[in-house]
């Protein structure tokens, strides 16, 4: 029960945090809303506003998950956590509940780039619909997951926003939110690894379950290959805040 | 009777740096026991050790009888921490803050409700409730870490340098707070330092330099080890009066920095004979009881104000 009790207090003060600090409110969902609008319409191509529309929801989604695990490095040196880790609590419980209250504010800030899903031609159905979410989940999970063990690892913030945006602008931009397909044999390679991909992929699913996307993965694959990668950089974040302290 | 908290040979290192050697101490239930020393000597590591935070190794740390590199979990539940840097979340409310710290140590409903009415009484903050930690002065928000760190009843409470930052009245406030809790719930508070007068509001007190034990007792004791009282001679030239010290009127000297420091049993028998026989070596001259900056002194020949940052 102490493990469901933690998972849930923590879970509840990264939205009442969240709540209480309006500006982030604007941060991910602006910075991603002008890149649609810039990108969208500078690059001339038909369509294009459309193509790029689900990558722009993961986009929004990515820079809150970035805030979300940036957080951890100070709150560990000289804030909340530091309590957090002499409670008698589980560190799997801790990881998951900082999470989780990470990737539903991300899955949420993703969501709201849908007010804009008019304009590009979306078509709601309810099956869709929840396959999007469910994929924008499970992508905020793997990204905050990754961003938990980072912060965990790397413990200095500007360290911390190099190595992420290092990481994570590529693996966005190689994950069909900008082209489709690449003649280049290492980048498809790196776009089949890629957990992005998968999030896109279910995301574009969602949006235009009527369209023809032969080079995209489809949902229900989407869907497992990202709840794979979630459980390993759950069980990766875990293992480091496990060993904090511990002497070899 | 077995010992509340017991240390067998307890060293830690970072890296190759030595930060705690060979440190073997025990405190008793109901004791407020004080960690002394300048900065880097050792006091934060052991505070971090026995918080949990960092395993012990190579020694032996038992807490209630068990041992903490086997039972951390079990040990937790039963202390108390603040730390010396803000652990709260300022963003939220006072009661909010206590509310995630109840549910991490599995209190949740009614019960948990009633402890936080009860702590933050405690604390005189119960007024202050609503508020968000941030818009609250320093003392205050420490008053917050201890209500916080008492949720869970703990038998015991350590605290790192719990009163950095704050100014004197509320540090008195402060420790007012943690006698009344020693007195009316018989807890054991360990408590690290570098302010004198915290320390000798300790009944015991270990004292570390570099790493190492250096004295361990009551404050009164250890300052009574001293023996009478403390004469401080500011020359322009130490080492060359000391010497003269020695030859002419026979006096045990010890150089302090740029002081020359005198202990010795009615040390004020000198000041006459000292001034008539150098007066224009002696630019002042102070005598006054041992104070626990004295006993590091003495312990280590230096003073404990300049290692401070």
């Amino acid at each position: 029960m102490t493990f469901f009790l933690t998972v849930y207090t923590l879970w509840q003060r990264e939205l009442v945090r969240f709540y209480r600090v309006p500006s982030r409110w604007f941060g991910a969902v602006g910075t991603a809303l002008l890149f649609w609008g810039v990108l969208g319409t500078g690059i001339g191509i038909e369509n294009f506003r459309a193509y790029f529309f689900p990558g722009t929801i993961v986009m929004s989604m990515m820079f809150s998950c970035i805030f979300a695990t940036a957080s951890i490095i100070e709150d560990r040196q000289a804030g909340f956590l530091q309590s957090v880790m002499v409670a008698p609590v589980s560190r799997a419980a801790i990881v998951m509940g900082k999470i989780l209250g990470g990737a539903t504010l991300a899955t949420f800030q993703g969501l709201l780039i849908l007010v804009f899903a008019g304009t590009v031609g979306a078509t709601f159905e309810l099956g869709a619909f929840l396959g999007l979410i469910a994929s924008l989940f499970l992508i905020s999970f793997v990204v905050t997951a990754m961003g938990f063990w980072l912060a965990w690892t790397i413990s200095s913030a500007p360290g911390f926003h190099a190595i992420m945006n290092m990481i994570l602008l590529p693996m966005w931009m190689a994950s069909g939110a900008v082209f489709a397909v690449s003649s280049s044999p290492w980048l498809k390679a790196f776009m089949t690894v890629n957990p992005f991909t998968y999030g896109v992929a279910g995301v574009r699913r969602g949006l235009f379950p009527n369209a023809v996307l032969d080079q995209v993965p489809g949902l229900q694959l989407s869907l497992w290959v990202l709840l794979g990668f979630a459980v390993f950089f759950y069980i990766l974040s875990s293992i480091v805040v496990e060993k904090t302290g511990e002497k070899k | 009777m077995s010992h509340l908290l017991e240390v067998q040979n307890l060293s830690y290192q970072y890296g190759t740096r030595k930060a705690l050697q060979d440190l073997t101490f025990s405190v008793e239930k109901g004791e407020i026991f004080g960690f002394l020393g300048p900065n880097g000597g050792g006091k934060t590591t052991t505070f971090k050790i026995l918080s949990t935070l960092f395993s012990a190794q190579p020694g032996q740390v038992k807490i209630f009888g068990m041992d903490l590199a086997q039972d951390k979990i079990a040990i937790r539940r039963r202390m108390g921490i603040v730390f010396q840097l803000p652990a709260l979340d300022k963003k939220l409310k006072v009661r909010e803050n206590l509310v995630h710290q109840g549910h991490l140590y599995g209190l949740s409903g009614k019960e948990l409700q009633t402890r936080i009415d009860r702590d933050l009484e405690r604390v005189g903050l119960k007024d202050r409730e609503k508020e968000k930690v941030e818009k609250l002065s320093g003392g205050l928000q420490r008053r917050v870490e201890l209500a916080k760190a008492l949720l869970n009843n703990p038998e015991l409470m350590i605290l790192d340098e719990p009163s950095t930052g704050l100014d004197p009245a509320a540090r008195k406030e402060f420790w007012s707070h943690l006698e009344n809790l020693r007195q009316s719930q018989g807890m054991t508070v360990l408590v690290t330092t570098h302010y004198l007068e915290e320390a000798d509001r300790c009944d015991r007190l270990l004292i570390l330099d570099k790493g190492v034990k250096v004295a361990l007792g009551k404050p009164e004791a250890l300052k009574a080890e001293i023996g009478g009282e403390v004469l401080r001679l500011k020359s322009k030239e130490p080492t060359v009066l000391a010497a003269k010290l020695m030859e002419k009127l026979k006096i045990k000297t010890q150089i302090v920095g740029d002081l020359i420091q005198i202990e010795q049993p009615k040390a004020y028998h000198l000041v006459a004979p000292i001034l008539e026989a150098f007066p224009d070596d002696v630019l002042s001259l102070t005598l006054g009881l041992p104070t626990l900056e004295d006993v590091f002194i003495h312990q280590t020949g230096r003073r404990f104000s300049e290692d401070k940052e």
